[in-house]
């Protein structure tokens, strides 16, 4: 059992920006043991915009592991339209914007959320845990 | 040319097996054409000695970025490039609150948004420890 997470940025227009992949296997924490459970890429789409819309519960996973958090902004909607995502009590992480997506290592001790700035917006998500 | 970041991801978790693969073209808030502007380039620093909640990013540095904040399409990426396996790095969001996103364990990578409201912290676990990580951000805000 493996996965694995591959990362590649290209920024042509800066100097030093030249592409480079980087790759890691998701393991538990601190072995090299695979991390084992995964719920899967869920898609959900909001009619109206919605706030708070929970990803992580942090009741439903043990704190302090190597868990790790897929989430892509799917809408076609204006370009101006966000999904924000937050941290516990409504500490931004950041916007992302139609197309945009983040991987992030969670913790497991807060709550992760993402509230939707518009109608007919819609985003997937995927986490790749311990328990 | 447009600056890109692409994730593959591919599980065999599930018996049937996942694999994700999504380029985003890293653009400023409200467009869908105009690039983001600065880039920090991909720094590399070693740690001789663990490091508690220091600042990696600095939301208010003043110079040399001045990040715009709120209306923005920032990134941020940051990779644990240490050996060992019992190496990890400690991302925080907001050098008050000190809010754990999460660890990134040896070889692990993240990417993700980031507003420039807050500043964004490490801890690293062991002396010795190497990290990677870079900014892509716009210069004024949306």
């Amino acid at each position: 059992m493996a996965t694995t997470a591959s990362f590649t940025l290209n920024a042509p227009d800066f100097t030093g920006g030249s592409s480079f992949t980087v790759s890691t296997q998701l393991y538990k924490a601190g072995t090299t043991t695979a991390i084992d459970q995964f719920t899967g890429i869920a898609r959900i789409f909001k009619e109206a915009a919605t706030n708070n819309i929970s990803l992580v519960d942090s009741g439903d996973y043990t704190s302090d592991k190597a868990h790790k958090l897929y989430v892509k902004n799917t809408s076609t909607t204006a370009a101006n339209t966000y999904i924000l995502m937050e941290i516990a009590s409504d500490e931004p992480i950041g916007r992302l914007f139609p197309g945009d997506w983040m991987f992030i290592p969670v913790d497991g001790t807060d709550h992760i959320k993402a509230s939707t700035s518009a109608a007919g917006m819609s985003f997937e998500w995927g986490f790749f845990h311990e328990g | 040319m447009a600056t890109t970041a692409t994730i593959n991801l591919s599980s065999d978790i599930s018996d049937a097996g996942t694999r994700v693969t999504s380029t985003a073209t890293l653009t400023k808030s409200g467009s869908d054409t105009t690039n983001l502007d600065q880039f920090t380039g991909v720094s590399t620093i070693h740690f001789a000695a663990t490091q508690s909640a220091i600042p990696l990013i600095v939301a208010d540095s003043g110079v040399p970025y001045n990040y715009a904040d709120t209306t923005v399409a920032h990134k941020v990426y940051i990779r644990n490039a240490s050996t060992s396996t019992s190496c990890s790095v400690q991302v925080d969001i907001d050098s008050s609150a000190n809010e754990p996103l999460g660890k990134l364990f040896y070889g692990d990578w993240c990417f993700f948004p980031w507003m420039g409201t807050k500043d964004i912290d490490i801890t690293t676990n062991e002396v010795g420890m190497t990290i990677e990580f870079a900014v892509i951000s716009q210069s004024i805000a949306s």
